[in-house]
C-alpha cells in the first residue's frame, strides 16, 4: 500500500510537466536610410498641411462624423492631386505658347508667332484651376468643424498664419522648420526639428520624428512624436500618418498630413 | 486617411472538454470474493489522430475543427481601444466593408495525445458488494500553433489603403495580425505560455458495486461511482482550458447485465448516467462567438458541467475459465455545459458553452486473461488479471477521433 501511494505521487507530481511559450517573431533592425535624391523634383516647401488630435473618446452620436472626416480626407487627396496635375498642363501650355511673354511681358526675344487669345485662355484656365482651391480648402475646413465637433483638437498651421512663411522641410539634411503648429491665441508655436530619421518598412519609407510641445506656460508640456508614410506621386510628395501627443505617461493619437507640390518635372 | 484595424488573432473552441474521450472500456459484472483485495494498475494511450468530430459529426481535420473564419464585426470586438475601434467601425464603414464580411481565418493547429495510468486498490466487501478507488494520473502532450490568414477582402482593402497612399494604416492591417495570439494574451492578462506536456491527477473514483442478481445464467451489478475533483487546475489566466477536473463532485450510476449464451458467448448491455452539480469558479466571459479571449472575469460564474450518459453493448467469447475474448460497442452523449453570472449579459455567458455538447461511439476488443484459477492449482506463480484491448472511435461529436491501446493488469490478495 505505502509503494502504491509513493507511486501515486512520484506519477503524479509535475516535475516532468513542460510549457510552450506563445512566441513573439523576432522584430528585425530598424533599416535607417538617407533621403531619396529623387525628392529634390518636389519643393521644400510645405502646401497643405492638417493636423490635429482625436479624442480620447467618440461619442456614439458623433460616429457618423467620424467616417465623415475618413471620407473627407480621400476627397481633399484626390481633389488636391487632380488640381497640381491639372496645373501642371496648363504651364505646359503656358510655356508652349511663350505666355510669359504675353501676359507678364517678361520676353526672352527668342519668342516667335505670339498667340496673345490663346494665352488669354490659358490664363482664364489657370484662375479656373485655382478656383478649385476654394472647395479643397473647403475640405479641409469641413475636416476641421469635424475634428472639433466630436471633440478633437485641430492644430493650426501656416494656413492658418498667412503672413508667416510656409514650414518647410529640407531633403538633404531632413531639418523641418513647423512655422507654425500649433498655437495661443494668436501667438503660434514653431518648432525646428533635427532628429528626423527614414526607416524602411515594407511597401514603403516612413519619417520618424519626435520634440518637446510648447505652451505658452513656458511648462513642459509633453512630447509630440510623428509616424509619417512618405507616398512620392506625380504632383507632389505626401507625408501622412500618425501625430502622437505624449503627455505624462498618456499618449493621445492623431493625424497629420503635409504636401510638397512637384517643382521640376 | 487615419484610421487603425487591429487585425486581432481570435482563436476558438480551445477549450474543448475532454470529457468524452477514447478511453478504456470493459463490461463485467464479476465481484471480488470477500476478504480479497486487489491492486492494479491500466494503462492506456492514444495511438495517432484521425482529427476530431465536428459539431455536425463529421469527421474534419484538428486544424479544420480549431480553426475560424473572421468576419469584420469580430475584429471591432476584438479592438481593445475605444477610439481605434471606432476609427476601424469608420474606416470599414467609408471602404464598404460590411460587418458580417469574412476578413480572414484564424487557423489553430492543436493535437493533443493522452496516456493514462490509473492506479486502483479494491476490496470484496461481502458476497454481494466490493469497493474500488481508483487513482487516474493522465499526461497530456499538446502541440499548438495559430496564425491569422487574411481574407481576400483584407488583403485588397490593405492594397487599396496603399494605393491611396495609406501606407501606415495598410502596414498595420497586415502587421499587427502578425504574432496576434500572442499580443491578444498579453492585453487581455492571460498566461502566454500552454502545457506541452503535462501529467497530473486527474478525478479519483470511488466505486461500489452491488450483485443485485447473481443466477447462473444471468447477472445484474449495479455500480455506484463517487467522482472527486483532483489534479491539476486550469484557471481563467489559461488560455488552453483542459476540463481534466471535473471542479465538483459528481455522481455516476452504472447498471451492467450479463446474459449467458450458448456456445460459450455472453452478452453484456450496460447502461450509465452521470450526474453533475453546479459550483461557482471564475471564468474569463467572453465578448463574441468567435473568441473565448476577453479580459473581462466573473469571478462567480456559476458552472454547471453537462450529464452525459451513455450504453455499451458488449459481446464475450469465454473458451476458457482463464481467457476471454471481447467485442463491444459504446455510445456515450454530454449535454451541453451551462454558465451564468450576474456581471455580464447572459448572450456572453453563452458563448462558454458552444460547442461543449458531445456525443462519442467507441468501437473496442480485446482479450482479457485470468490466472487465478492457475495459481489456485499452483499451475501459475501469482494471481493475475491482465486485459489487453484496442479502441477506435467510430463516431462523435465536438470530439477527437482517435484510436487507443490499453492494458490493465490486476494482483489479487487475501
Amino acid at each position: 500500500m505505502k509503494a502504491l501511494i509513493l507511486l501515486l505521487i512520484l506519477a503524479a507530481c509535475g516535475p516532468k510537466d513542460k510549457y510552450q511559450e506563445i512566441p513573439y517573431t523576432p522584430k528585425k533592425a530598424l533599416n535607417t536610410l538617407e533621403a531619396d535624391a529623387s525628392w529634390s523634383k518636389y519643393s521644400p516647401q510645405i502646401d497643405i498641411m492638417v493636423a490635429f488630435l482625436w479624442p480620447v473618446r467618440v461619442k456614439e452620436q458623433d460616429r457618423p462624423k467620424l467616417s465623415e472626416i475618413i471620407q473627407t480626407s480621400r476627397e481633399l487627396k484626390t481633389k488636391k492631386e487632380l488640381y497640381l496635375l491639372k496645373k501642371r498642363e496648363i504651364q505646359i501650355e503656358f510655356d508652349k505658347y511663350d505666355c510669359n511673354c504675353v501676359i507678364n511681358f517678361e520676353c526672352t526675344g527668342e519668342e516667335e508667332d505670339l498667340n496673345e487669345a490663346k494665352c488669354y485662355e490659358i490664363e482664364e484656365s489657370i484662375f479656373e484651376n485655382d478656383r478649385e482651391l476654394i472647395p479643397i480648402f473647403g475640405l479641409v475646413e469641413r475636416i476641421k468643424e469635424n475634428v472639433i465637433a466630436i471633440g478633437g483638437e485641430w492644430l493650426k498651421t501656416h494656413l492658418d498664419f498667412r503672413e508667416l512663411p510656409n514650414s518647410t522641410v529640407d531633403f538633404n539634411s531632413l531639418q523641418i522648420k513647423f512655422t507654425v503648429l500649433d498655437a495661443h491665441e494668436t501667438t503660434p508655436y514653431s518648432y525646428e526639428i533635427n532628429n528626423a530619421s527614414i526607416i524602411q518598412e515594407p511597401y514603403f519609407k516612413k519619417l520618424n520624428f519626435s520634440f518637446k510641445r510648447e505652451t505658452h506656460k513656458n511648462a513642459h508640456y509633453g512630447v509630440w512624436e510623428v509616424d509619417a508614410a512618405i507616398v512620392p506621386s506625380e504632383a507632389s510628395l505626401l507625408f501622412q500618418g500618425k501625430l502622437f501627443w505624449d503627455y505624462q505617461g498618456v499618449k493621445r493619437e492623431g493625424l497629420i498630413y503635409w504636401e510638397h507640390p512637384r517643382v521640376q518635372w | 486617411m487615419l484610421y487603425q484595424v487591429l487585425i486581432l488573432l481570435l482563436f476558438s473552441q480551445l477549450a474543448q472538454a475532454t470529457s468524452l474521450v477514447n478511453r478504456y472500456q470493459y463490461l463485467s459484472t464479476g465481484l471480488l470474493p470477500a476478504g480479497v483485495w486487489t491492486f492494479g494498475v491500466s494503462h492506456g494511450q492514444s495511438v495517432g489522430s484521425g482529427g476530431s468530430f465536428s459539431g455536425l459529426g463529421q469527421k474534419v481535420s484538428n486544424q479544420e475543427f480549431f480553426s475560424k473564419d473572421i468576419t469584420y464585426s469580430n475584429l471591432l470586438d476584438e479592438i481593445k481601444n475605444p477610439l481605434e475601434q471606432d476609427l476601424a467601425r469608420a474606416a470599414f464603414e467609408v471602404y464598404e466593408k460590411d460587418h458580417n464580411e469574412n476578413a480572414g481565418t484564424v487557423i489553430n493547429d492543436v493535437s493533443v495525445s493522452q496516456k493514462s495510468n490509473a492506479y486502483f486498490i479494491g476490496r470484496g466487501l461481502s458476497k454481494k458488494s466490493n469497493l474500488f478507488i481508483i487513482f487516474p494520473v493522465v499526461t497530456i502532450q499538446t502541440e499548438f500553433s495559430s496564425e491569422f490568414r487574411h481574407g481576400d477582402s483584407l488583403l485588397n482593402l490593405a492594397q487599396k489603403l496603399r494605393d491611396e497612399g495609406q501606407f501606415i494604416e495598410a502596414h498595420e492591417i497586415i502587421a499587427k495580425s502578425q504574432d496576434a495570439l500572442r499580443k491578444r494574451l498579453d492585453e487581455n492578462g492571460y498566461r502566454s505560455r500552454y502545457p506541452r506536456e503535462l501529467t497530473t491527477l486527474a478525478n479519483i473514483h470511488v466505486n461500489h458495486r452491488y450483485a443485485a442478481i447473481s443466477e447462473p445464467t444471468f447477472q445484474l451489478s449495479a455500480d455506484s461511482t463517487l467522482i472527486l475533483p483532483a489534479g491539476k487546475r486550469f484557471d481563467e489566466d489559461d488560455f488552453l482550458y483542459y476540463k481534466i477536473r471535473e471542479e465538483q463532485v459528481s455522481f455516476r450510476q452504472n447498471l451492467t447485465a450479463m446474459v449467458n449464451l450458448p456456445a460459450n458467448f455472453s452478452l453484456l448491455p450496460s447502461l450509465y448516467y452521470q450526474k453533475r452539480f453546479a459550483f461557482e469558479e471564475g471564468r474569463r466571459i467572453p465578448n463574441n462567438s468567435a473568441s473565448p479571449l476577453s479580459e473581462d472575469i466573473d469571478p462567480d460564474t456559476r458552472i454547471k458541467y453537462g450529464d452525459s450518459f451513455g450504453g455499451s453493448l458488449q459481446v464475450n467469447f469465454t473458451p476458457l475459465d482463464s481467457y476471454v475474448f471481447y467485442l463491444g460497442q459504446s455510445y456515450e452523449q454530454r449535454l451541453k455545459d451551462s454558465y451564468s453570472g450576474s456581471r455580464f449579459s447572459k448572450e456572453r455567458y453563452n458563448y462558454l458553452a458552444q460547442d461543449t455538447d458531445q456525443t462519442l461511439g467507441v468501437g473496442y476488443l480485446g482479450i482479457a486473461l485470468n490466472t487465478i484459477e492457475y495459481f489456485l492449482s499452483n499451475k501459475f506463480p501469482a494471481p493475475l488479471d491482465l486485459n489487453l484491448q484496442y479502441s477506435f472511435t467510430n463516431f462523435g461529436k465536438n470530439t477527437f477521433n482517435n484510436q487507443a491501446v490499453a492494458m490493465n493488469l490486476m494482483v489479487f490478495y487475501k
